[in-house]
């Protein structure tokens, strides 16, 4: 046995040895970089993962309770109308918002949605007046005609008016006649659904504006001048709208509209 | 106590070691590219944990040690995903041992796992059975009658002419 285990042991050392002739090596210092690169990774990806998770689950349930409990169909979101910049306004009450003349129709979303604060006792969440304290100038753009030296707008402007149903607050209706106002050339659009995609605005072409209000006239916008031109339009995303009479007193365009 | 290894003691480890340690893994596991990947990985661990690596009398034994539990584990692993296999197709072709130490390997991946590791730390890595045990954490007596199993058993499966060849490869 002796003998058999002197030529095992001679049969595995060579086989180690023939391994060791494969072996392709890399250095140290590469074991150590890939080590420190791994453990960097570790530390990033798991509070990322961690953070995401609970901002994932905190959006799904914000959602819910937005939306799950007191919508009579499952899956169908609340009626709303809303802008990144008028939540952050932090106004309170509710109020409603009539489309101008020729605006589109509330989408099925919206058909079931009636009045601010009926249904089911909750009051729904629609824009309010106080947009127009983050656009100066609110408006329904139904048209749009590029030119090279820029463009013109059609607008309506939104007017607001005192909600005698709320006291305190008013409510976004269409007023006064078609005006037109200059485009800019290198004027910045910001468009929301349904011309853009979802309730952020992001930017886009003035072809792909033109086209889109074609598509889908009386939307509401926001409107920056400089210069005597509009400068930068930002569509503030509805979702629900109410239908409501036109009414007076529409805000003031900047000079020599 | 000492400070945790410094790189250029690592890395001054790792040029030593790095090739006898694939030489053994690769005796206990028959397959070349699973030997080098558990030898890297045991070497990034080390890395990792230097500071406890310097409290250990031979950090290579430490290496080893790691890599040869990653081994069993990959092997373990290996033989759970045999349905991935089927479904996905036999992974990429790994370096095989040569003509001459075919049968070796092949009467060494039959015997048990626990039994072909002591006869590589026996008798390849040179470890008297009281390391041995303190290597694989059971008593001297279990290695004893592992490495006697072992032993047997590999003798039945390999002739002396075998192993001649094998050892003048």
């Amino acid at each position: 046995m002796r003998d058999w285990e002197g030529k095992f042991e001679a049969a595995l050392r060579s086989l180690a040895e023939s391994a060791r002739d494969q072996a392709v090596p890399s250095s140290g210092s590469d074991i150590r970089r890939r080590a420190e690169t791994r453990r960097r990774k570790r530390a990033f990806v798991l509070p990322s993962a961690l953070l995401t998770f609970t901002l994932a689950g905190g959006t799904a349930f914000g959602l819910t309770a937005a939306f799950g409990h007191s919508s009579p169909h499952a899956g169908t979101p609340r009626p709303t109308a809303s802008s990144p910049q008028a939540i952050a306004s932090g106004h309170a009450g509710p109020a409603t918002l009539a489309p101008g003349p020729g605006s589109r129709q509330p989408g099925p979303a919206a058909a079931g949605a009636g009045p601010a604060g009926s249904g089911n006792g909750r009051p729904a969440l629609q824009p309010l007046c106080q947009l127009t304290k983050v656009y100066p100038y609110m408006a329904y753009v139904q048209a749009v005609s590029l030119q090279p030296s820029g463009g013109v707008l059609d607008i309506i402007t939104a007017a607001c008016t005192p909600d005698p149903q709320h006291p305190g607050s008013g409510k976004l209706v269409p007023s006064g006649p078609v005006r037109q106002v200059p485009l800019a050339p290198g004027a910045t659009a910001l468009v929301t659904a349904p011309i853009g995609q979802g309730t952020k605005p992001s930017p886009i072409s003035l072809t792909q504006f033109g086209f889109g209000v074609q598509q889908h006239p009386g939307a509401l916008f926001g409107i920056a001048f400089g210069g005597g031109q509009a400068t930068r339009i930002t569509e503030v995303y509805i979702h629900g709208a109410s239908p409501s009479s036109p009414s007076a007193g529409p805000p003031s365009l900047p000079a020599g509209f | 106590m000492r400070p945790p290894l410094a790189p250029e003691e690592f890395d001054d480890l790792y040029a030593r070691s790095f090739h006898r340690l694939v030489g053994q893994i690769y005796a206990m596991t028959g397959n070349m590219a699973d030997a080098q990947d558990v030898v890297q990985e045991a070497f990034m661990r080390a890395w990792d944990k230097r500071s406890q690596l310097t409290l250990t009398q031979s950090p290579e034994a430490w290496v080893r040690t790691v890599a040869g539990r990653l081994a069993v584990s990959r092997w373990r692993r290996a033989r759970s995903g045999l349905k991935a296999v089927f479904r996905h197709g036999t992974p990429e072709a790994v370096a095989s041992p040569g003509p001459d130490h075919a049968a070796l390997v092949a009467a060494l991946r039959k015997i048990p796992e626990m039994q072909r590791r002591a006869i590589v730390l026996h008798y390849l890595c040179d470890l008297p059975v009281a390391e041995v045990a303190e290597e694989t954490g059971v008593p001297e007596g279990t290695v004893k009658a592992r490495l006697a199993r072992g032993r047997a058993a590999l003798a039945r499966y390999l002739s002396d002419d075998m192993l001649e060849e094998a050892a003048n490869a």
